[in-house]
């Protein structure tokens, strides 16, 4: 019974970040289509801001990737 | 006399069935939802990783494209070649950039980049209205300047300089953002 309610709880944690995960990567979806349309209007203005918002967007995905990471090798608790 | 299922007895019947089946299966919902849910949250990671090795692509595809402002001197027509209201396609500065002249009096002669500038489609002349139409989303701009008549484009057409001697007309640079507004 203990061990279901902690797979719960790290499921629940999961899905939380899950979330953000998603919330981050559709900012980059959007990011890149402005840069697209940016590009295809022959423009350049877009290139690198848009670049730096997406890079900056990876980085907390990869520390959410970290965090997932820690969870997965933290011990049953009792 | 009924217990209402809350004696061990009826407790232990009830779980039997359940024991058994999670001997053969001893996996836990919460922990396959926790597999499921951590692999699509990795997938969605190395997605993002992805899209931002696509933004990467339009920086350096920018940072290597050198820009045309000032263009090479290139005869793209004669003076007598074209009728009023004519219209010569042609390629500046390089033969991946479709341009186009209009002459659009006895001495006044126009030349646009052919690329509108919402998404790239090929714009046309109507010598109607003395405008050029983009036929992809509807997009218009003045044929004389270049500007934005109407549609989704958001900025001008961008123009081509020209030079016209001894009956000639020659290409010579992008014209300037305010110089294309007129």
């Amino acid at each position: 019974m203990k061990k279901r309610v902690w797979w719960q709880r790290r499921a629940q944690a999961l899905v939380m970040l899950l979330c953000l995960v998603l919330a981050l990567f559709l900012i980059q979806l959007w990011l890149i289509t402005l840069a697209l349309e940016d590009h295809l209007a022959e423009h350049s203005a877009l290139a690198i801001p848009t670049f730096l918002a997406s890079g900056g967007c990876f980085l907390v995905n990869l520390m959410l990737l970290r965090y997932i990471h820690d969870l997965d090798h933290r011990r049953e608790e009792g | 006399m009924s217990c209402g299922g809350n004696c061990e007895n009826c407790k232990s019947k009830e779980a039997a069935p359940e024991e058994k089946w999670r001997e053969d299966f001893p996996v836990e919902w919460a922990a396959d939802n926790y597999v499921t849910r951590r692999d699509f949250t990795r997938f969605l990671i190395l997605t993002s990783g992805a899209t931002f090795l696509g933004n990467g692509y339009f920086v350096a595809k920018n940072a290597l494209t050198p820009r045309a402002e000032s263009g090479p001197i290139v005869k793209i027509a004669t003076q007598t070649e074209l009728p009023i209201g004519g219209v010569k396609l042609f390629r500046y500065p390089t033969e991946a950039d479709p341009a186009m002249l209009i002459r659009l009096a006895e001495e006044r002669f126009v030349a646009f980049r052919q690329r509108c500038t919402h998404l790239s489609c090929p714009v046309h002349f109507n010598a109607e209205k003395t405008q050029l139409d983009c036929p992809c989303h509807n997009g218009t701009f003045d044929a004389r300047t270049g500007r934005v008549l109407g549609g989704p484009p958001p900025r001008p057409l961008p123009r081509i300089a020209l030079k016209i001697e001894n009956g000639e007309i020659f290409a010579a640079g992008l014209a300037s953002q305010d110089e294309a507004e007129g």
